[in-house]
């Protein structure tokens, strides 16, 4: 009776075995399976999940935290941005921890007290930078935070601010995730 | 071996069976182990380990002081039983790897009071705080300050002051705990107290091992 490897499979006939030319076909058959586990082990390796997609000026009234928009996407190698479907979210594809990092700038006003970028999973922020401004001007903010995710989860980017002759803006919003980890 | 009738030309008889089933059996197991060894690699690369960590307790800041997950997050994983070690926190899953770490914590911080003018900062510290019962007061290596975050209200704001983030990058030896720690200190000399609400979060996952990612500078 032939035998086999323990991890891959790897047929080999035994020393009381007749040998025909299946023995071998079978081996190499074999052999060949276990270089397609390492092949898909090495594609998902060079190309692990990732997208960026930016936008341009979205209005951004006092007090309220507001979805970023998006108009191009720079990279996505796992179809996770489809602005044609939605221009606010990045759905994750292929289960696994993402980093995710969401950057704008929150435009000037009259009187700027604080600005603030966010990150949401599913709709619910889970990660937040504020900062407090005691001058009007630009305030560029960036936070990052690692997720969990299965496919079909989606990530957004939102800005908040206050303070008053607004509604401000939010300038340039980058979001981005890639694959750190599988499951 | 059997031969040919008329040039003797050698080939596989029945008698040889064994000696080809052993050299398949020898074949197949070395081709097994290499393959298994790059299967190996390509898992430690893709599966290094990350761990994301959530505080559910409120905790609060006195004036002039800081509040915090001091000598809550230690990796590598192996636990130790040490002071400031629970069981929720021996159960992450990162590996004992040495080489350098992207890590970082978030945490919202709402005022209790009227104030303006406050000062908060946010501080991300790898290394003892200099009363672990593991350590007392040794420093160990990476007893560094990863990053820090400063942030005041002005007046008339009356927002709380929403959530802090910061991050960095980490070296381990593989060998010593590290104890990660998240606080916020209040800088306001009276009347006022910093809540640590959550959600809270610390995170951490594996970048490479020092070989592989050059310090520059």
């Amino acid at each position: 009776m032939p035998e086999s490897t323990p991890v891959y499979g790897i047929t080999y006939p035994c020393a009381t075995d007749v040998i025909d030319a299946a023995d071998f076909a079978t081996f190499a058959t074999d052999v060949d399976n276990a270089l397609a586990i390492l092949n898909d082990l090495s594609q998902t390796a060079l190309t692990r999940p990732a997208a960026r997609i930016t936008g341009s000026v979205i209005s951004l009234p006092t007090g309220v935290d507001t979805l970023a928009t998006y108009i191009a996407e720079d990279f996505d190698n796992d179809g996770m941005a489809d602005l044609a479907v939605s221009t606010s979210r990045l759905t994750v594809q292929t289960a696994g921890t993402y980093m995710v990092i969401f950057e704008a700038i929150i435009n000037s006003a009259t009187t700027n007290t604080s600005a603030a970028v966010a990150i949401a999973k599913n709709g619910t922020i889970e990660y937040r930078k504020k900062d407090g401004n005691t001058t009007n001007s630009l305030m560029p903010l960036l936070v990052a935070g690692l997720f969990d995710a299965v496919p079909g989860d989606f990530f957004t980017g939102l800005g908040y601010w206050t303070g008053t002759g607004g509604p401000s803006d939010i300038f340039v919003p980058v979001l981005s995730a890639r694959m750190v980890n599988r499951p | 071996m059997e031969f040919t009738d008329v040039h003797d030309i050698p080939c596989l008889g029945p008698d040889d069976y064994p000696a080809v089933a052993l050299y398949m059996q020898e074949l197949a197991n070395i081709i097994e182990a290499e393959l298994l060894a790059q299967q190996t690699a390509l898992d430690t690369f893709l599966d290094t380990g990350s761990l994301i960590w959530t505080q559910t307790d409120a905790q609060t800041a006195s004036p002039a002081t800081a509040a915090g997950f001091e000598d809550r997050i230690f990796f590598p994983a192996t636990p130790s039983g040490g002071a400031g070690l629970s069981s929720q926190f021996n159960m992450q899953a990162l590996p004992p790897l040495r080489g350098w770490y992207y890590v970082g914590g978030c945490t919202r911080v709402s005022r209790v009071g009227v104030v303006a003018g406050t000062i908060r900062a946010l501080t991300l510290r790898v290394g003892t705080v200099g009363y672990d019962a593991n350590f007392g007061n040794v420093p160990l290596p990476g007893n560094i300050e990863l990053a820090s975050f400063i942030d005041r209200i002005v007046t008339p704001d009356t927002q709380d002051f929403d959530n802090l983030w910061c991050g960095g990058t980490v070296f381990s030896d593989g060998l010593n705990y590290y104890p990660m720690s998240l606080s916020v200190f209040n800088g306001e000399a009276v009347s006022l107290d910093v809540d640590l609400a959550t959600p809270s979060k610390l995170w951490l996952y594996y970048m490479g091992e020092a070989n592989d990612i050059r310090q520059v500078g």
